[in-house]
């Protein structure tokens, strides 16, 4: 007794403590308990395989789902992880491709804040991102930098083979730099004596050999005055109004077009360049590349395999791939 | 002491663990292939197809058993079904073949099977499941059989209201006076998309009979109302064909299937894909996402 009363003399604190934590813990518990905390989804198993669901009598297992769901979707699923290792080992992660993919994400992340708001943005960019294999937000910025190291790997691919795949492409999509200089018309139709005097104005100074960038600089009437009249690249799938595709696509090199008008008014097109390495430095040149060849991604990611050393469980596997990827034997 | 570090360590246990199931294959490890220092293995590409296939393919086999334990009457569609298929292949002559093969059939019976006959048999699951719940539809739909006649003309509609009254037949009447809506005798529901005047007359009306000239002043239009029938018990077959295909009926049967046959998940991937698409046709209770052991 003496003792017990001496132990409560000494350690009353330690007690006090004691009690308060297991009333906080308990009334935690409590709390949890009350709001279904403890209900967690319980697994089930059938001769050891994993039961994905149960309705009346019928267990379906998640290997019986593979099966079904691999017959359907397995080769392109194969292919994607494959297009992901490939890009993971066999293209460089640059300072520049971690800044350009943060960038796109933070982007992104602004839009879709836009769009669905502040509680839904993220619900929808995860969702988004599940169908391509990653599982939240955090793997956004890792999305664009496979994306950019997957142009990189098509570049580089492209690049080595230009020879054999470029003239195919250059003969259906005449490819090209361009410039021009536009003059307004209010009424294309009626030109105003004002209007005209201006085209006038140009045109002398073009023929009096001042340089088009100089010359556009000075007249053009729209924002490509900027950039002395620079358009950048076209071919025949760029968005311009016919009467300008059809003309600007009719030049060679260094020629500079008469008037062509439209809709917007008086245009003089000249074509800067349709040199090849200058044509390589344009992001739209490679992604026109691939809208030729759609086989250019696919052959690019084989490409790098093998480089790699590809080898597979099972011929079968590698046949379907293939013709997945549209690539020959 | 001993006893009360025992009891805030089952406290501190209780409060932090638990863990939802998640459901993988039993041959994850497999390899299908290897390139450079990647394997890529079953597991992998499994957890791929289970993020955005797995919803769709439960309830597609979901919806094989419900027609298995519910349709009885598999002959009879399969008949209709050929007679379906006859018409089909009289609208795209002989390019029919060739217009299945495009969508993957291999086979005549491939198609009927897996498109025309499944159609059926879904359209059969609905209607069991609206005979099993046929009053709860009839309290909300609150169907009557009607013929309805539209004129511009106030004149004319009263004229034809004249008509009837004398005896003459409606659908002659509002031929001969150019009604402009249909004067067939169908069911109308109080989800009918109807003009305001119509509806507030067919929701309130308890016997059969005509109505007087209905006045819809903010359209100029003008109807008579001829409701032939208020015992949607007469036309049991014909009401339940009428909402069958009904997005929230659909949505309903569905549910009700569901629940009648306890479907239980075991996943908590699918179970949140469920939660989030087809909260209705879950019927466990909310489970606790937060993830414990991460």
């Amino acid at each position: 007794m003496k003792d017990n009363k001496g132990l409560i003399k000494n350690y009353w604190f330690v007690g006090v403590i004691a009690l308060c934590l297991v009333t906080i813990l308990g009334y935690f518990v409590y709390e949890k308990i009350s709001a279904g905390e403890f209900n967690y989804l319980q697994g089930k198993k059938v001769d050891g395989k994993d039961v994905i669901y149960t309705i009346g009598d019928k267990i379906s297992t998640a290997d019986e789902m593979y099966e079904v769901l691999y017959e359907k979707y397995g080769v392109e699923r194969v292919y994607n992880a494959l297009q992901k290792a490939v890009i993971d080992q066999g293209v460089e992660t640059t300072d520049e491709i971690k800044e350009q993919a943060q960038h796109f994400s933070d982007d992104l992340i602004q839009r879709a804040i836009q769009s669905y708001g502040t509680e839904h943005y993220e619900a929808y960019i995860v969702s988004q991102l599940k169908n391509l294999g990653y599982t939240s937000l955090k793997d956004l910025p890792q999305y664009y930098t496979v994306s950019l190291k997957f142009n990189q790997l098509i570049e580089d691919y492209v690049n080595a083979h230009i020879d054999e795949v470029y003239p195919a492409f250059n003969e259906a999509f005449k490819p090209r730099m361009v410039s021009h200089i536009l003059i307004k018309l209010a009424d294309p139709a009626n030109p105003t004596e004002e209007e005209l005097a201006l085209v006038k104005s140009v045109q002398t100074a073009l023929e009096n050999g001042e340089d088009f960038t100089k010359v556009a600089a000075e007249y053009s009437q729209d924002g490509s005055a900027a950039n002395g009249g620079s358009l950048g690249y076209m071919d025949i799938t760029t968005q311009f109004v016919t009467p300008f595709k059809d003309a600007a696509l009719a030049l060679n090199e260094g020629d500079v077009s008469d008037l062509v008008l439209s809709e917007f008014g008086y245009h003089i097109i000249k074509v800067d360049s349709t040199n090849l390495e200058e044509l390589k430095q344009q992001e739209q040149f490679y992604n026109a590349m691939i809208n030729n060849d759609p086989t250019i991604a696919s052959k690019a990611v084989w490409n790098k395999a093998q480089e790699l050393n590809i080898t597979f469980a099972n011929e079968e596997l590698e046949t379907a791939l293939k013709k997945h990827m549209g690539i020959g034997e | 002491m001993k006893k009360l570090t025992i009891l805030l360590t089952s406290l501190l246990i209780l409060s932090g663990c638990g863990k939802n199931a998640s459901a993988n294959i039993s041959f994850a490890n497999d390899e299908l292939l290897t390139v450079g220092n990647t394997k890529i293995t079953k597991g992998e590409i499994y957890q791929t197809l289970k993020n955005s296939g797995s919803s769709f393919y439960i309830i597609e086999e979901a919806t094989d058993y419900f027609i298995e334990k519910e349709i009885t009457n598999n002959d009879a569609l399969m008949e209709k079904a050929l007679g379906e298929l006859e018409n089909i292949k009289k609208l795209y002559g002989d390019n029919f073949s060739s217009i299945i093969s495009s969508y993957g059939y291999a086979s005549e019976e491939e198609f009927v099977k897996n498109t025309i006959l499944q159609q059926l048999q879904v359209q059969e699951l609905n209607n069991v499941y609206l005979n099993e719940n046929l009053q709860t539809y009839l309290d909300s739909y609150l169907p009557k059989k009607a013929q309805i006649m539209t004129f511009d003309n106030l004149d004319t509609a009263q004229n034809a209201y004249v008509a009837l009254t004398e005896g003459k037949d409606f659908k002659e009447i509002a031929s001969q006076m150019n009604s402009s809506s249909n004067p067939d005798e169908l069911i109308y529901t109080s989800k009918s998309l109807l003009a305001s005047p119509i509806k507030f007359y067919l929701d309130k009306a308890e016997t059969v009979g005509l109505s007087e000239v209905l006045i819809d002043a903010e359209n100029t239009k003008y109807y008579l109302v001829n409701i032939t029938s208020v015992d949607p018990t007469t036309y049991k077959d014909e009401f339940i064909e009428s909402i069958a295909h009904d997005q929230e009926v659909v949505q309903s049967a569905l549910s009700y299937y569901f629940k009648k046959y306890n479907f239980t998940l075991y996943d908590i991937d699918i179970y949140q894909q469920f939660k989030e698409s087809y909260p209705t046709y879950l019927n466990q209770k909310e489970i606790n996402n937060k993830k414990v052991n991460q």
